[in-house]
């Protein structure tokens, strides 16, 4: 498998999924981002990155059976992959050498 | 407060239609249903349900599309999905196209929807004729004749009972030879009379047209129409289901028509209930006897021919029999030539077809006419989007896939259409059955045909419109477009659609010429003087018949007690009665007995239409007497002639009054007066010979014409309270004023060249939008043009100058191109313009200015904004 390439959206519902306690619902997910972002996200991005995540590998799901609030529908319990931890680190890293250095230059900003 | 705490919230559900959306967008499994899951749980945390929903909806939309028009990974399994993924991809970009550039798809969609329902309901029309046509099985093998006298004046196709015994017996060539006429019978229920429109048919008719399948019981055997057999009636489908209810139990009642009592042994299928033959409630059966007079041509021949004997040879031995009866029967058949015509020309005159081809014409064109229109959005689509194209194919995009990509475009845009074109359908049907009450256009339906031709051309427009652009594209110099911006590629195509705008121009002049000579033709004739004073006339039907009134003296009188009593009514100045009306009643045609001395060698035996009625007749309608009198009241043997009998029988004007003449039925007649003519029902075809007989005490059956001193209509209510107080048993049948009459007898002649305005109209304004697209995007592209000019002097009206000269130049082009054709397709329906030339200056010169005109107001605005361009800006942005 090639190295998985994260967006910024990508990396921050990643983190969401992180940061929230153990394994969180989309609802969970979505509140995080938009408390960390300052802005609600829309749900087909929200979704679509969700999706896409899955499909890299980064993260994965389990369904359980769902309340009557939702009419019986399931719900689904995410967690990040091994696979999704090393791509978040990896980001962290390219971006902190691309950070570094840049103090003084960005300090005067 | 019981109930308050009692009642439990209401429980609320998400909108089950978006929910339905969801579920066809999202994948399927847990995935897609925990999506869903999530929005409820949100749309149930929301304290206003309505608020609630509008929300829900928003979303589900919005998702809807995200999933929709997301490419990288489909969710839904690509098992089971008939489209190849190129499809998907071109439809999904279709789809985008749309959602970025609103406008001109709205425009597209609604130039397209409008032309396809336009075209449908023309379809519809020519459906009627050509298709649905004759309810006759194997139309190719059943034929009529027609007979006609040297002046061609005999109406339609009819022949006499004699003469229809002789072809029966000696035409080796055809079988099941019949015939049939129209008529009117009282039905009589619990002692009430009531007109119903009939129809006698000898016992071979139905298996002549080939529909021997009633929808119930049987149809006439052989033996029903011999003297003595047992009175059998059939009902038609749609008297049996307004009358019975579609029951089967109506199979063995009797009906009282007349003093008869007849037994319901079937029920015609409702196929037979076309043209004139939907009108009919009964069918009974003919009875034909040698003893009736040679003359008398009143009935409807149908026959089919003999399996293996082609219709050449039969029609050869028709038209020998009909020379061997007018050498033996010199009296009555002398100069009438018969010939045999296929049952398909009866459908109407020769004017009918020229309409039906009108409509297919219309249709045409009108379908052009929008492609063009469309095609040229689309190649201004395309032109902006020249730069992708071109990168896409620099980035090894195939041409093909792309030409594909366009039309996938097309297709989308059409199917919608044709969705929106069949509201405009219907509701253009609904409003040609509100301006007329003729059954034909009632018969006008959206079926399987319609929907055949609306999906062709769902099918067929696409590849049209995309065409030129695809071609376009497809020569676009890849290198040129991404180095100079397209500019190049823009005057190429610039060019062709000056071409489509020169088409469309001259294919609505086209239209627009046809419909306007069909339109001024159609208001030429009903401005035709009638030959009556109609203006003041009320009419009504009265059918004395013979079981309210079994004696002929006591119908009389009870006739003579109605008229006497209305003529006493104040505001009324005279009251006739008469036994049909020209124009609207059926008339009669009676053979006339004249001294041959008169007549040119080669004539046939004369034949008049007579129309019996009381003395007042000739001030009633006002007619103008030309020489003699008219003949008195109570006289039985005098007779008026018109001005068409008087030169064409007996010698002119001058000579006519002292003439004696006999009717085909034996009776004598002088001629005391000549009158001025007065047209028949056939208001296009001739001026028919006439002749105004007193009425028989006999007629049972009489139109009463009222003559008011003012307005006619204010009358109405009190004619009825006459009527109802003299004869109440008998019922009044269609009181109306005589305008109005003539007017809804007109009717259908109007509808048809007001559909085909429609046309012309509709051609007009797209054909006008095509200029106006075309000349304001050239205007918006020379932009830069115009600055450098006005930078380097040009005023403001110079400017003006150069855009109209551009559309001036369309205009022209197209116009000439038009004009040429519209006169062509009038030589084509010369036939059926009447006083009219397809010269006729004024609908040309019409046109023109119209054309001239529209021009003048598509340019105007593309024009003043040119000449409004700010040299600065304008060379700024460059």
């Amino acid at each position: 498998m090639g190295r998985a390439f994260l967006g910024e959206f990508e990396q921050r519902v990643l983190l969401a999924v992180l940061r929230c306690s153990d394994r969180p619902l989309p609802l969970e997910i979505r509140r995080e981002v938009a408390r960390q972002s300052g802005h609600d996200p829309s749900r087909g991005a929200f979704y679509t990155t969700l999706d896409r995540l899955e499909a890299k590998g980064l993260v994965r799901w389990k369904a359980e059976s769902g309340s009557a609030g939702r009419d019986g529908l399931p719900q689904r319990r995410f967690h990040v992959t091994p696979a999704g931890v090393r791509a978040l680190k990896s980001s962290r890293r390219a971006l902190l050498a691309l950070w570094a250095g840049l103090d003084e230059v960005l300090g005067e900003l | 407060m019981k109930t308050r705490e009692t009642r439990r919230p209401r429980p609320v559900h998400p909108p089950t239609a978006a929910d339905a959306l969801l579920r066809r967008v999202l994948a399927r499994g847990k995935r897609g249903q925990s999506i869903v899951g999530d929005l409820h749980e949100e749309f149930r945390a929301m304290p206003d349900h309505r608020a609630a929903r509008r929300w829900y909806w928003r979303q589900a939309l919005r998702l809807a599309l995200r999933y929709v028009s997301r490419g990288d990974q489909p969710l839904r399994k690509q098992k089971g999905s008939i489209m190849p993924h190129d499809l998907r991809s071109d439809l999904r970009t279709a789809l985008r196209m749309f959602v970025r550039n609103p406008g001109t798809s709205t425009v597209i969609v609604f130039t397209l929807a409008l032309a396809i329902g336009a075209a449908t309901v023309g379809f519809a029309f020519a459906d009627l004729a050509l298709f649905r046509g004759l309810p006759v099985d194997d139309a190719s093998r059943v034929v009529s004749v027609f007979a006609s006298d040297t002046h061609g004046s005999n109406p339609r196709s009819r022949v006499s009972a004699p003469d229809y015994l002789d072809y029966r017996a000696r035409a080796k060539g055809l079988e099941r030879v019949s015939v049939f006429r129209q008529a009117s019978a009282p039905l009589i229920t619990n002692g009430q009379s009531r007109t119903l429109s009939v129809s006698y048919a000898t016992a071979d008719f139905f298996a002549a047209i080939g529909q021997t399948s009633p929808a119930l019981g049987r149809v006439f055997l052989p033996g029903d129409d011999a003297p003595g057999a047992s009175p059998v009636v059939l009902l038609s489908n749609r008297f049996w289901t307004e009358e019975f209810a579609s029951r089967v139990d109506a199979l063995g009642k009797t009906l009282q028509i007349g003093r008869d009592v007849f037994t319901i042994v079937g029920i015609v299928s409702a196929e037979i209930e076309f043209g004139n033959l939907a009108e009919i409630d009964l069918w009974l059966p003919l009875r034909i006897t040698p003893d009736m007079p040679r003359d008398a041509r009143t009935l409807r021949f149908v026959a089919r021919l003999r399996p293996g004997v082609s219709f050449e040879t039969a029609a050869a031995e028709i038209a020998a029999i009909g020379d061997a009866l007018a050498i033996d029967h010199p009296d009555t058949n002398r100069g009438w030539r018969v010939r045999l015509i296929p049952i398909r020309e009866l459908t109407g005159g020769p004017g009918f077809w020229v309409v039906i081809a009108l409509f297919l014409l219309s249709i045409g064109l009108l379908v052009a006419i929008a492609t063009a229109n469309v095609s040229n959005l689309v190649m201004v689509r395309a032109m902006s989007r020249q730069r992708e194209l071109a990168v896409r194919t620099a980035l090894g995009a195939r041409r093909g896939r792309l030409v594909r990509q366009l039309i996938v475009e097309g297709l989308a845009l059409s199917v919608v259409s044709a969705g929106l074109s069949l509201p405009v359908t219907f509701a253009s049907l609904r409003l040609i059955g509100a301006f007329s009450s003729e059954l034909v256009f009632r018969q006008l339906a959206i079926d399987a045909h319609e929907f055949g031709f609306i999906a062709s051309l769902a099918l067929i427009c696409p590849l049209l419109f995309t065409l030129a652009p695809a071609r376009t594209l497809a020569r676009t110099d890849v290198r040129q477009v991404l180095a100079a911006g397209g500019s190049r590629g823009a005057t190429t195509s610039m060019r062709g659609r000056g071409a489509l705008v020169v088409a469309q121009v001259a294919l609505a002049v086209v239209l627009l010429t046809a419909s306007s000579l069909a339109v001024r033709s159609v208001v030429g004739i009903y401005n035709e003087p009638t030959g009556m004073q109609t203006s003041h006339g009320l009419i009504f039907t009265l059918d004395f018949d013979d079981v309210q009134y079994p004696d002929t003296p006591l119908a009389s009188a009870a006739a003579r007690a109605t008229r006497i009593a209305l003529q006493a009514m104040p505001g009324v100045e005279q009251v006739a009665m008469v036994n049909a009306l020209p124009v609207l009643g059926s008339e009669t045609v009676v053979a006339l007995n004249v001294d041959r001395a008169q007549l040119p060698p080669e004539e046939a035996t004369p034949s008049v239409v007579s129309t019996a009625a009381t003395a007042e007749i000739a001030s009633v309608l006002g007619l103008t007497l030309l020489a003699g009198q008219w003949w008195n009241e109570g006289a039985t043997d005098a007779a008026v002639v018109s001005r068409e009998t008087a030169t064409r029988y007996l010698g002119g004007v001058g000579r006519a009054t002292g003439q004696t003449v006999t009717l085909s039925g034996g009776s004598t007649m002088r001629i005391v007066g000549v009158a001025n003519d007065v047209v028949s029902g056939d208001i296009t075809a001739w001026i028919p010979p006439r002749m105004w007989t007193p009425l028989p005490p006999t007629t049972r059956r009489l139109t009463f014409v009222v003559k008011a001193q003012g307005d006619p209509s204010e009358l109405m209510s009190r004619v009825r309270a006459i009527v109802a107080k003299t004869v109440p048993a008998v019922p009044l049948e269609n009181l109306q004023t005589f305008d109005e009459a003539l007017r809804l007898a007109a009717s259908s002649d109007y509808v048809i060249t007001g559909v085909l305005s429609g046309f012309a109209i509709l051609a007009v304004i797209l054909a006008a939008t095509g200029l106006f697209g075309v000349v304001s995007h050239a205007a918006t592209q020379r932009t830069e043009e115009f600055g450098i000019r006005m930078a380097l002097g040009a005023s403001a009206s110079d400017v003006i100058r150069l855009v109209a000269r551009q559309s001036l130049a369309l205009l022209v082009v197209g116009l000439g191109v038009g004009l040429v054709g519209g006169i062509g397709v009038g030589f084509g329906m010369k036939s059926a313009l009447f006083g009219l030339s397809p010269l006729d200056p004024i609908t040309i010169g019409g046109v023109a200015v119209l054309l001239i005109v529209v021009t003048l107001a598509a340019t105007a605005m593309p024009a003043w904004r040119a000449g409004k361009t700010d040299p600065i800006s304008a060379l700024r942005a460059e």
